[in-house]
């Protein structure tokens, strides 16, 4: 059976041909599997470096037809052993732009993988200062108005 | 936790539009509806908006875009689409979705909308969009920008990507000076409460973000390591943040949580559907029962799952004064709950748990308890094998019944199978 493939093109012009089972993974884009077949789809929002991210995940995803989903526990530990080193292998500033491209596709599984990657990063710090630092934030408060915001938060951090 | 996402149906002829990149980051579909988007005076918005912020003549109190951001354009744009979503998804005032991604839209949006407002300190504009707070059921997400990041995000028009930062955040410098990348804002929905605390204390706009979403608060989760630390004023602190629409709260070995702390904050937050309690030494059942039964009389006891695992003395007639108070029907097929295993004196179940109360009575002692089935092969479905940790023996670490099998006994007076005390391989050089 032939598969359909689709043709996605990234704000800058970069074309992606995906098939069926890929785009279906997007709830965005899935009614387009009616109305686009052969055609590009812009995603404007998206940029052909993000997109390529996105693809490469949606492959890797893709349910193989007729598969027995409880059947492979050790799949399932190669799948996710995957999106550990897909998402870690990315700079923050890749993953933020990642969260928004799966927020507006609407492809769950990457959304909530690429907001954990930046919780973890988060709950890898030890305290407020190494997570301005890593963050790349400057704090803008006082002197007064830091020692006011640690004195609520004291009862967490003796 | 899901996303925040519009479900408007795709229209096919969208593709065919002209590139609206300027509003088409977050507006996107709309553009067939751009004289209203556009043509909407901002301070039209606000007149529409709550009453605290009718009388104020707000074109005369606005800055005129001083970071020369064209910012007019901006929230025109901003405005004028959620007004529109506004009117085509409705409001649920009520605070407990069903899921409904319009309602994770809004609460997103509205997170950002209040965030931008902030960051120009534009006067009582945080009334205007407080009403679209609240929507969901603590599965919505929301960003939040700042202005400069906004058209930093939008602002492909001129052929420019979005500037690339080692962090999320971009320094520009002047007054605004941390500007927040929006995908950084859904990832908060992602931490725990102790990390939310930390990160609040890292600049002020977060601060403010932390304190001021009650869907961060929407469900509240405490346990190790501040189980331990966590007091009442605080607790009423971090509840109060929910404004009333929490759904989930579960305290887990809260040694210093007093009744009457519970009752206030129950009585604070009248949607909690989930509410957990174990081992919080101070709290009783009959403290309990107590606040159940003044919420029912008022009608206004939502709680439909209860976890009190690990408070003495639940007799049979709390049990069943239990659950004529949370209307739990009593012969809930087993069979399509899932199993409970014991693990290191805690409960392997999450505040996803469909049980309505966690306690049961145990097959063998008739106690109200914590009843446990064992993750063994040769007895899984195994009634015999499901009583509370009483009536059979446990490992501490996997959970399966030891009675007669070989097992260590640790020195904290723990049971270890032979699986599980077998010291691990040492791995290759």
């Amino acid at each position: 059976m032939t598969k359909e493939m689709f043709t996605l093109k990234s704000s800058d012009g970069f074309l992606f041909v995906v098939d069926e089972a890929v785009v279906h993974q997007s709830v965005t884009l899935s009614p387009m599997v009616q109305d686009c077949a052969g055609r590009e789809y812009p995603i404007n929002n998206v940029t052909g470096k993000i997109l390529n991210l996105v693809v490469e995940y949606c492959k890797n995803h893709v349910v193989v037809d007729g598969g027995d989903s409880s059947s492979s526990s050790s799949s399932g530990d190669a799948l996710k052993k995957w999106d550990d080193e897909f998402i870690t292998q990315m700079d923050l500033s890749t993953v933020y732009d990642l969260i928004m491209a799966a927020n507006y596709l609407i492809i769950k599984g990457l959304f909530d993988l690429a907001c954990q990657r930046v919780a973890d990063e988060i709950a890898a710090c030890k305290d407020h200062e190494e997570i301005r630092a890593t963050l790349g934030i400057v704090s803008d408060y006082t002197a007064e108005e830091e020692a006011e915001v640690l004195k609520e938060n004291e009862w967490a951090f003796d | 936790m899901a996303l925040n996402f519009s479900q408007r149906n795709f229209s096919p002829h969208l593709s065919e539009e002209p590139m609206k990149i300027a509003n088409g980051y977050l507006v996107e579909g709309v553009s067939d509806r751009k004289d209203d988007v556009f043509s909407h005076p901002w301070c039209s918005s606000l007149a529409k908006g709550d009453s605290a912020a009718s009388s104020v003549d707000i074109l005369d109190v606005l800055p005129s875009d001083p970071f020369g951001m064209d910012i007019n354009n901006t929230f025109t744009a901003i405005t004028g689409w959620l007004q529109d979503l506004e009117v085509d998804y409705g409001r649920d005032e009520s605070g407990i979705g069903d899921g409904n991604h319009h309602h994770q839209l809004f609460a997103g949006l509205s997170f950002i909308w209040n965030n931008a407002m902030r960051f120009h300190e534009f006067p009582e504009s945080s009334n205007v969009w407080g009403s679209l707070n609240g929507f969901g059921d603590g599965s919505c997400h929301g960003s939040f920008v700042s202005p400069g990041s906004v058209d930093q995000v939008l602002d492909v028009r001129n052929g420019g990507e979005v500037a690339e930062s080692s962090g999320c955040c971009t320094n520009d410098g002047g007054e605004n000076a941390n500007v927040v990348h929006p995908g950084f804002g859904f990832s908060l929905y992602h931490l725990g409460v102790k990390d939310l605390l930390s990160v609040s204390m890292v600049c002020k706009s977060l601060h403010t973000t932390v304190c001021d979403d009650s869907l961060l608060w929407k469900h509240i989760h405490i346990s190790q390591p501040l189980n331990e630390k966590i007091t009442d004023e605080a607790l009423l602190q971090l509840t109060d943040r929910a404004q009333g629409t929490m759904q989930c709260l579960r305290l887990v070995d809260c040694s210093r949580i007093t009744e009457d702390c519970l009752k206030q904050v129950l009585e604070r937050n009248r949607q909690v559907v989930k509410l957990g309690v174990p081992g919080c030494i101070r709290i009783t059942i009959d403290g309990v029962l107590s606040i159940l039964r003044d919420l029912k009389s008022a009608g206004k006891l939502q709680v439909k799952h209860l976890e009190i695992g690990g408070l003495f003395g639940v007799t049979k007639d709390h049990y069943e004064e239990l659950f004529g108070l949370l209307n739990i029907e009593t012969n809930v097929e087993r069979s399509i709950q899932k199993p409970r295993f014991y693990h290191r004196g805690y409960s392997c179940l999450s505040c996803d748990d469909n049980k309505g109360i966690d306690i049961e009575m145990c097959p063998k002692c008739e106690n109200s308890r914590l009843v446990y089935d064992c993750p063994a092969e040769y007895c899984k479905g195994k009634e015999e094998c499901r009583a509370c940790s009483l009536c059979i023996q446990r490992c501490f670490q996997c959970g399966r019944c030891i009675n007669d099998s070989e097992y260590e006994e640790t020195f904290c007076l723990e049971f270890l199978c032979a699986d599980c005390s077998r010291p691990s391989p040492e791995l290759p050089l």
